[in-house]
């Protein structure tokens, strides 16, 4: 059944306009006159016909005129024009669709076709009118996604004045994304991804990936560990042939060292400030979401990093960006900035050589680009965990013995789940960046120089420091014997809370006269966490063996900030 | 020349189309012819040529559209001259108009009865 359509009808000769209505009544429709060109206008406005017959010559305000005023009010909407003409010659006709027309219709006016082409233009304008619904509901649905996927991919620490990154507002729609996190222990994860395809597919990973990054790194979880996760997670929501691109980098401040895991992605340069040189590292992983958990084993890379020295990282975007002769701007050009002397930041003289060479053909919505800068420790300081709940509540009385054995020392990390138990009292989640640390510094010396038995003198330099892992891995590889355990205790004070820690070893004890006399950072590489431990602890011990230390602190301190 | 004055189909289709409108129709059109031959007689006056191509061009669509083919055609000559500018012409075609008219009048009128 055909629907009924308000059709306006505008000619100057009234028998005409009888003639037209007439037909149009009758084929069920809503029909509104006008005289000439002005009322035409006026009675469209007012009308908002569905249609409209146009005559092309009229007093007042010829029917070319009208075509184009009303195509120029009309942006998203799409009403049909059939221009009335007894003009016969090409030039008048061509001119008429020129002027916004969708067809004409000669005369005398042939009724079978007059009503043929009703219909057909009320089909294209009802079709029309769906499109428009459709694209205003993707773009309601696409300002909601972007809304959600904003609050879980909040910014991280991406606004730390060592990092700078460029990212289109709606890239996650391109899908690319940018993600940046403080570990507790005072390092930090980055991470770019470039998911395959476009739009709402594109972005829909995209969300628990961040929500993974995010959630995992504020609890000190390892990159390796994080990536498991993303990769496990992404394999079972993804359907075949989407996956994620990506670089993730794990930056420790203290040990000047970036871990560095690349799937399926672009090379990224290392820029050294001091020589102005760079090297290139290339993808060694497929990329996150193809292998199945048990297949996934992240290669990952570790360059030290002097301060000052620049990692930069990009989607294929920046590489496959064109100019107005379709070049591609290709990865010859973009090393070879590295080697123009220039007045400003490497970043912006890559951003500005694309724009350059991209030109007015602007199709510079996929740049995604990222620069991270290795800084000392104190020009960033630890991160700050906020609480995000308005009042400090958690459990605030318990406490509890973990015991770990040979194997498990070996292959499990317990610090990020004891200070998830820890952070649960959120009186302390503020200085869960200081609580890591210090776990980290005394379950490490009751791990290394307790069970492990290592000494910690050739832990003095960058290279000893090298080959103390190369041997604490070896021994941590064939442990069977030994034991850790780690108490913690909390009891609130009324004002805040008081914390216990205990960790013993198996070990015979180690030397913790001379880690303890060790009160001066950059001294070495160990022990470079007690000056922080004595901030915030009111009370820090060993036993006399050294294979026992307890700490005790309490909140809220003034000692803290 | 003798072409066909009324096409006697095309009319009686807009008759049973328009049923008692068709009334009101035909003297719509009567009045409106009258009004710009005498229009056109004050622009050909003036030798105001954009107005008596407009005029001619507007008289020939109505026509046609009724099935008043040979007094559209006779309006046609005078747009047709009026494009171009051929003055001498324009009284000539107002003649030929002025005596069609008539007979087109009585036959319309005719179907009215």
């Amino acid at each position: 059944m055909q629907q009924s359509l308000r059709i306006l009808i505008a000619d100057d000769n009234e028998t005409d306009r009888m003639i037209l209505r007439t037909i149009v009544r009758k084929e069920g429709h809503e029909v509104m006159l006008a005289a000439n060109g002005e009322e035409a206008l006026r009675v469209f406005y007012e009308g908002r016909p569905d249609l409209i017959l146009l005559d092309v010559l009229m007093p007042v305000m010829d029917g070319l005129t009208v075509a184009k005023e009303i195509r120029k009010s009309l942006v998203d909407d799409y009403v049909p024009i059939i221009f009335l003409t007894s003009l016969q010659d090409a030039e008048s006709l061509a001119e008429c669709l020129e002027s916004g027309g969708d067809d004409f219709l000669s005369k005398p006016y042939n009724r079978v076709i007059l009503k043929a082409k009703i219909k057909a233009f009320g089909r294209m304008r009802n079709m029309h009118e769906k499109l428009q619904e459709h694209n205003r509901q993707l773009v309601i649905e696409q300002q909601v996604a972007k809304t959600i996927f904003d609050n879980v991919a909040h910014s991280g620490c991406l606004d730390m004045h060592n990092i700078s990154y460029s990212l289109s507002p709606l890239s996650v729609f391109n899908g690319d994304t940018v993600l940046a996190e403080r570990k507790p222990d005072g390092g930090m994860h980055l991470f770019l991804g470039d998911f395959t395809g476009h739009g709402l597919p594109a972005a829909i990973g995209a969300m628990p990936l961040a929500e993974i990054f995010y959630g995992m790194t504020a609890k000190g979880f390892s990159m390796e560990e994080v990536l498991r996760e993303i990769n496990s997670k992404l394999r079972g929501i993804l359907p075949v042939g989407v996956f994620c691109c990506g670089c993730f980098l794990e930056l420790d401040f203290y040990e000047k060292k970036a871990q560095i895991w690349m799937g399926g992605i672009p090379d990224i340069v290392l820029y050294r400030s001091s020589t102005g040189s760079i090297e290139t590292i290339s993808s060694n992983n497929l990329p996150l979401g193809v292998l199945e958990a048990h297949q996934f084993q992240p290669a990952i890379q570790e360059s030290f990093m002097a301060d000052g020295d620049e990692l930069f990282i990009w989607s294929d975007g920046i590489i496959e960006a064109r100019n107005a002769n379709e070049e591609l701007f290709g990865e010859e050009r973009l090393l070879n900035i590295f080697s123009v002397p220039r007045k400003q930041s490497m970043f912006d003289s890559i951003l500005d050589a694309v724009d350059e060479f991209v030109g007015e053909t602007g199709a510079d919505d996929d740049l995604t680009l990222l620069m991270v800068r290795m800084v000392g420790i104190d020009e960033i300081g630890l991160p700050d965990f906020e609480n995000k709940r308005g009042s400090l509540g958690g459990p605030q009385h318990w406490d509890f013995s973990y015991k770990l054995y040979g194997s498990s020392l070996r292959d499990f990390n317990p610090l990020p789940l004891v200070l998830n138990i820890l952070t649960e009292v959120e009186g302390l989640r503020s200085m869960s960046g200081q609580l890591y640390t210090m776990l980290a510094e005394l379950y490490s010396n009751g791990l290394e120089h307790g069970v492990l038995k290592l000494s910690s003198d050739f832990k003095t330099s960058t290279d000893g420091f090298a080959a103390y892992y190369v041997e604490r891995e070896k021994r941590l590889a064939a442990l069977e014997e030994g034991y850790v355990i780690i108490q913690a205790k909390h009891v609130p004070d009324g004002v805040g809370g008081v914390l216990e820690l205990y960790i013993e070893d198996s070990g015979d004890g180690f030397d913790h006269q001379k880690f303890l006399q060790k009160a001066v950072p950059g001294e070495g590489y160990s022990g470079r966490g007690l000056p922080l431990i004595r901030g915030i602890c009111e009370d820090f011990h060993y036993n006399d063996k050294g294979n026992v230390v307890h700490a005790r602190l309490r909140w809220p301190t003034n000692k803290l900030n | 020349m003798s072409a066909i004055r009324i096409d006697r189909a095309a009319i009686l289709e807009i008759q049973e189309m328009l049923e008692d409108e068709f009334v009101e129709l035909v003297n719509t059109y009567k009045k409106d012819i009258d009004n710009k031959i005498a229009a056109l007689g004050v622009a050909i006056d003036a030798t105001d040529d954009d107005t008596i191509r407009k005029l001619s061009h507007s008289m020939k669509g109505a026509s046609l559209n009724l099935g008043v083919i040979h007094f559209g055609e006779l309006c046609h000559r005078l747009e047709e001259d009026a494009k171009v500018a051929i003055r001498s012409q324009y009284a000539n075609h107002l003649a030929k108009i002025q005596e069609e008219k008539p007979m087109v009048f009585a036959e319309l009128d005719a179907l009215l009865v």
